[in-house]
């Protein structure tokens, strides 16, 4: 397996493609085709995407996110729903070979998340991981990700939240249906996003990814493969976008 | 047959939900969804490993469930991270009581 990875520089597509493009690179590291990768994006339309083993009328908020013309996926990862607003978040992934990770899980997630974690300093912005798989300031979620690990690749991928619309978001998600008040007023409080704490623009939010990401490992930017598009295509088409797939629990 | 729903936020881990399908009648468990933010690795897992809920007695076991689930973990090579077999068994007691 090869160890230099390949970051790629976030570019915007839509929700089936992201999760699409997510498994194209896997197969493709998998396969010994592409290289180990990092890489950013963004969604658009804005969008929301539900963990492998969530109940998709449990937690969002359907007519809401079709009102809103936004879309909502099925991640291969478990964990939580998770609001992807086109402009107030950069996601990111890695995918590479299981070796280059510890085994236990919550330590590997402690690890890659310890990059975001080196990307907010370069804000000003002191964070800190809450296991399982969040990112705290000041008591508040500012990223959260997700890990599946499969044929010894191991796929992770999380949002760092650069501005927060808190009533489009509680808006969307149900938090379990009769928990939404509950739920919806703390939430209130527990998330944050980069512009509570820092006049960092987005642009600079994504270069400290960058600088973070290549601090952390050796890394030449990249593009995606001709191959990993046409693959992608066929999964969003036959997969991501299909109610088989989103709305099997 | 009747539908039931129990869930929790495990201490430390994540919110599990169990949709359990219950006929009265036979005291047995026709089917179970377990739903929630957790991680089971690999995620096709949970298929099979809701599948062992199928056709079990009322009054549950939880004692054997947290075996069973257990021993399907270690069977299937997979690991469940933010739910532990001892949620996933008050769960179905509490829903199936």
């Amino acid at each position: 397996m090869r160890r230099t990875f390949r970051l790629i520089l976030p570019e915007e597509f839509d929700a089936y493609m992201n999760m699409a493009l997510e498994e194209a690179i896997y197969e493709a590291v998998r396969d010994g085709k592409s290289p180990p990768t990092i890489r950013l994006f963004s969604w658009k339309p804005s969008a929301v995407s539900i963990g492998y083993f969530q109940g998709i009328r449990n937690e969002v908020n359907l007519d809401e996110v079709h009102r809103r013309g936004y879309q909502v996926v099925r991640r291969i990862t478990g964990g939580g729903a998770v609001f992807h607003d086109n402009e107030g978040e950069t996601t990111y992934s890695i995918i590479a070979g299981e070796d280059l990770f510890p085994k236990d899980i919550t330590k590997s997630y402690e690890q890659i998340c310890g990059i975001l974690i080196s990307a907010l300093e370069r804000l000003g912005i002191k964070a800190t991981f809450k296991p399982i798989n969040d990112i705290l300031v000041d008591g508040r979620k500012i990223s959260g990700s997700a890990q599946t690990r499969r044929m010894g690749v191991l796929v992770q991928h999380g949002t760092l939240l650069y501005s927060v619309d808190q009533d489009t978001l509680f808006g969307l998600l149900n938090g379990d249906a009769d928990e939404k008040t509950r739920l919806t007023r703390s939430k209130r409080k527990v998330v944050t996003s980069v512009t509570e704490h820092s006049d960092a623009t987005k642009d600079d939010m994504i270069d400290a990814l960058v600088k973070a990401f290549s601090s952390a490992y050796t890394v030449g930017k990249g593009d995606y493969t001709k191959e990993e598009l046409l693959r992608a295509g066929e999964l969003s088409r036959d997969k991501y976008s299909t109610d088989a797939w989103n709305f099997q629990r | 047959m009747r539908s039931a729903v129990a869930k929790a936020h495990v201490a430390g881990g994540k919110r599990i939900r169990l949709d359990v399908e219950i006929d009265d009648d036979a005291k047995e468990i026709v089917s179970m969804r377990i739903t929630g933010d957790f991680f089971l690795l690999p995620e096709e897992a949970i298929a099979d490993m809701e599948k062992i809920f199928a056709g079990m007695s009322i009054p549950v076991d939880t004692a054997g469930i947290e075996r069973s689930v257990r021993g399907f973990l270690a069977g299937r090579h997979a690991r469940l991270v933010g739910a532990t077999p001892e949620a996933i068994a008050q769960l179905a007691k509490e829903a199936t009581s």
